[in-house]
C-alpha cells in the first residue's frame, strides 16, 4: 500500500470563487480533497494557513502527524508466503526523485522519474521512492529448448530473456516462434533448457507457460518456491 | 480456460500488494473445458449432487461483482455526460498520483475515505482490528475505490476457494462421504454467512468512514450481540471443517490436504488486540513491513523516503479509467471538495464549478509499504488451482472461485 506524510495544499481559484470561498476558509478546521484529509487542528490560523488575495490561493499543511493511506497496489492472486517477491508482470523502472546535484543536493529536477529519465535530464543524483521494490535481474539466453512432457519440442534454438528475482526465476520470455510453427499451450507445463549468454552455462528449469503467443511466449516456473536444480 | 484469457491473467505484485481474490476475466462466467493436466485426473470425481447445498457467501460475493461491473460499465458509457460533476476531479487525482508517486495504473488503486494509517505496534500473535481489516478487505474491483472494513474477508474468499477444489479420489465411498460433508461445511458456513451479515448491515446503518473499523466495532456495545452470534457459528463452522478436512487427507489431489492443514495452522493467526474482542477467536494474520510511528520518527529524523508533489487543473480533460488493471472505475459517493466548519464537514461548491481552478498536493514523505498474508495462505497452490478442477456447479471466472 502507498501511505503519504504531511500532505500541503494550494489552490489557485477564479476570482469569484476565491472571495466567496474566503469566508468559510478563514473558520475553518479542516479541508478535504477527495481521500486526503487536510486538519487545521485549532483553525487555520494556528495551523499556519494562508490565503492571498492577489494570487487568489489558498495553502495549507496539514497539522496530523498521522500518515495516511493513500492507495493499495493490486495483486489479483496475491503470491503470499515464502515467494513473496516473485513478480509476474514486466519488470519496471523504478521511479523516483531527480536531483541536479550528487547527494540527493540542489534544485528538484523531477518526481516520478526513472534513474535514466533522471539522467537523460542532467540530473547528479536519484532517489527512489519506496524502499522495497524487488531488484529484478534480467539474463539474456540462447540456444533455448521449450519440451513438452510428453512428444515433440515446441521450440530448438531459441533466444530469450529470463528474469531472477535474487536466485528465483520469475519470468521467462523466449521465441521466436515463427509463423506455421507450433505454439505452447498455456497452462501446459514443459522443461525449458539453454545457455546464458554472458555465462558459458546451461540451465533446465520445469516452466508453465502464461502466454502464448508470436513470436515471443512466457513461461513462469511451474514450482515456484522450490529451488530448481541447476546442473 | 482458454488461451486468450489466461493470457490476460494479470499477476501483480511489485512490492506491497493487497489482494483482489476474484479472477479477472469478466466476460467469462460459465465453464469452460480446462486444457489443464490436472483436469484428467479429477474428471471421473464429480459426482451426481444436484440437491448439494449451495455457498451463501459465493453468492453474495457474485451478487456483488455483478453489481459492480454493472455499475462500471454504466459509468465507462457515461463518461463525459451524464458522470456526476463530482466524478472528474478523483479521475484528475488518480491520474496526478499515477504520475508523481510511480505507482502504475496496471495495480494501482486510489482508495477512500480517508483512512489512518496508525496501526499500533503489536506484540508477535497480535494484530489491530484496524490493521486485520484493512489487510483482510477485499478491494473493489474499481480503480478508485471504496474501502469498507466490513466487506468480503479474502481469508474467507481463500476457504472457499480450498473448499471447492476438487478433491479427487478412486474410492466410491470416501466420495459420498466427501460430498455429504461438503453439503454440512457449506450449511454451517451459510449460518455463520447470515449472521455475520446481519452484524455488517448494522455496522453500515450505524457506523461511517470505518470509524471504528468492522472487527472493532464488534467488541463495542452495539456490536457485541453480534460478536457473541459469530463466535457461536464460527464454532460450527470450525468443527464441519475439520470433518471436511479430515476426509479430504484421505483423498490425493496434490497439496489440497496440505493447504487445508496450513491455513488452519494458528501458527499463522493472531489475537485480535482491542479492548472488548479478548473472546473472539484468532483470525488469519497479515503482517506489515513498516510501522507507522518508527516511519514517521525516520521522516523527522531525515532519513525517510523522498515526497512527491502532484497537481491538476479543471481544465484538464478526465483522466480515462479504462487502461487502468480494474478496466474503470465505480462511481464515487464522496465528495471531492469538503471543508471543515463548525465541526461539520460541506461540500465546496464554488470549487466544483471554477473553470479557473488549479490545485497542487505536496506530500513530505510518500512510501510504498508491503503488506502480505502470513504463510496460512499458500499462493502457489492457488495459483496452480486458479483454472479448476473445481466441484460441479462453480467455476473459475464467476466470482465464485476465489
Amino acid at each position: 500500500m502507498f501511505v503519504g506524510y504531511k500532505p500541503t495544499f494550494t489552490i489557485r481559484t477564479s476570482q469569484s470563487s476565491f472571495s466567496s470561498f474566503l469566508n468559510k476558509f478563514k473558520v475553518t478546521t479542516g479541508v478535504r480533497i477527495g481521500p486526503f484529509t487536510f486538519e487545521a487542528s485549532g483553525g487555520m490560523e494556528k495551523a499556519g494557513w494562508t490565503y492571498s488575495s492577489q494570487g487568489q490561493t489558498f495553502t495549507g499543511t496539514s497539522t496530523s502527524e498521522t500518515p495516511l493511506i493513500i492507495g493499495v497496489a493490486i495483486s489479483e492472486l496475491p503470491q503470499g508466503g515464502a515467494n513473496l517477491f516473485l513478480t509476474r508482470s514486466e519488470p519496471q523502472a523504478r521511479k523516483g526523485v531527480c536531483y541536479r546535484f550528487a547527494g540527493r543536493e540542489g534544485d528538484i529536477l523531477a518526481r516520478g522519474v526513472s534513474e535514466e529519465e533522471c539522467g537523460s535530464l542532467g540530473g547528479e543524483s536519484w532517489a527512489p521512492i519506496g524502499a522495497l521494490a524487488p531488484a529484478i535481474v534480467t539474463r539474456d539466453v540462447h540456444d533455448v529448448r521449450v519440451l513438452p512432457l510428453h512428444g515433440d519440442p515446441v521450440l530448438t534454438n531459441g533466444i530469450g530473456h529470463m528474469d531472477f528475482n535474487g536466485p528465483n526465476l520469475v519470468l521467462v520470455r523466449c521465441g521466436i516462434f515463427a509463423q506455421n510453427k507450433p505454439l505452447p499451450r498455456v497452462g501446459t507445463e514443459y522443461v525449458i533448457t539453454g545457455e546464458y549468454d554472458d555465462h558459458p552455462m546451461p540451465f533446465r528449469y520445469t516452466v508453465r507457460c502464461t502466454v502464448a503467443a508470436r513470436p515471443v511466449s512466457q513461461f513462469v516456473p511451474a514450482v515456484s518456491d522450490l529451488e530448481e536444480e541447476q546442473p | 480456460m482458454n488461451g486468450t484469457v489466461v493470457a490476460k491473467k494479470k499477476i501483480h505484485s511489485s512490492t506491497s500488494t493487497k489482494a483482489v481474490p476474484e479472477l479477472n476475466d469478466r466476460n467469462v462466467l460459465e465453464t469452460k473445458p480446462v486444457s489443464h493436466t490436472e483436469r484428467i485426473h479429477a474428471e471421473p470425481t464429480h459426482l451426481e449432487q444436484a440437491e448439494e447445498a449451495v455457498s451463501l457467501f459465493r453468492t453474495n460475493a457474485l451478487q456483488r461483482r455483478l453489481a459492480q461491473l454493472g455499475q462500471l460499465d454504466l459509468q465507462l458509457r457515461d463518461q463525459g455526460l451524464a458522470a456526476g460533476v463530482d466524478q472528474k476531479p478523483w479521475s484528475l487525482l488518480y491520474k496526478a498520483l499515477t504520475d508523481s508517486i510511480g505507482a502504475d495504473p496496471k495495480t494501482f488503486q486510489l482508495i477512500y475515505p480517508f483512512t489512518s494509517w496508525n496501526w499500533a505496534t503489536q506484540q508477535v500473535g497480535f494484530i489491530g482490528a484496524a490493521q486485520y481489516n484493512f489487510c483482510a478487505a477485499v478491494p473493489q474491483w474499481s480503480a478508485v475505490g471504496n474501502y469498507n472494513s466490513s466487506g468480503d474477508m479474502f481469508n474467507q474468499a481463500f476457504q472457499e476457494f480450498l473448499n471447492v477444489i476438487v478433491a479427487s479420489t478412486d474410492d466410491p465411498q470416501l466420495r459420498v462421504q466427501i460430498s455429504q460433508a461438503a453439503d454440512k461445511l457449506t450449511l454451517a458456513t451459510n449460518d455463520y454467512t447470515t449472521v455475520y451479515n446481519q452484524a455488517v448491515s448494522a455496522y453500515n446503518d450505524s457506523v461511517t468512514n470505518n470509524d471504528p473499523p468492522f472487527d472493532k466495532w464488534l467488541g463495542t456495545p452495539p456490536g457485541k450481540g453480534f460478536q457473541t452470534q459469530i463466535i457461536a457459528k464460527g464454532i460450527t463452522v470450525d468443527q464441519a471443517q475439520q470433518n471436511y478436512n479430515n476426509l479430504v487427507d484421505q483423498a490425493n489431489t496434490p497439496g489440497l490436504a496440505d493447504a487445508q492443514t496450513q491455513f488452519k495452522n494458528k501458527d499463522f493467526y493472531s489475537k485480535l488486540t482491542d479492548p472488548g474482542l479478548s473472546g473472539f477467536p484468532k483470525v488469519p494474520n497479515w503482517s506489515a513491513s513498516d510501522n507507522p510511528s518508527s516511519w514517521v520518527d525516520r521522516i523527522k529524523a531525515g532519513q525517510g523516503p523522498a515526497g512527491a508533489t502532484m497537481g491538476f487543473t479543471s481544465r484538464d480533460a478526465s483522466y480515462d479509467y479504462s487502461n487502468t488493471w480494474a478496466g474503470g472505475s465505480i462511481s464515487i459517493k464522496q465528495v471531492f471538495w469538503q471543508v471543515n466548519v463548525s465541526g461539520q464537514w460541506q461540500s465546496i461548491t464554488e470549487f466544483e464549478s471554477d473553470q479557473e481552478l488549479e490545485v497542487s498536493i505536496e506530500f513530505e514523505a510518500i512510501d510504498q509499504i508491503q503488506i502480505q498474508p502470513s504463510p496460512w495462505y499458500n499462493g502457489s497452490f492457488v495459483r496452480s488451482k486458479a483454472n479448476g478442477p473445481f466441484k460441479k456447479g462453480y467455476s473459475a471466472y464467476g466470482g465464485d472461485g476465489t
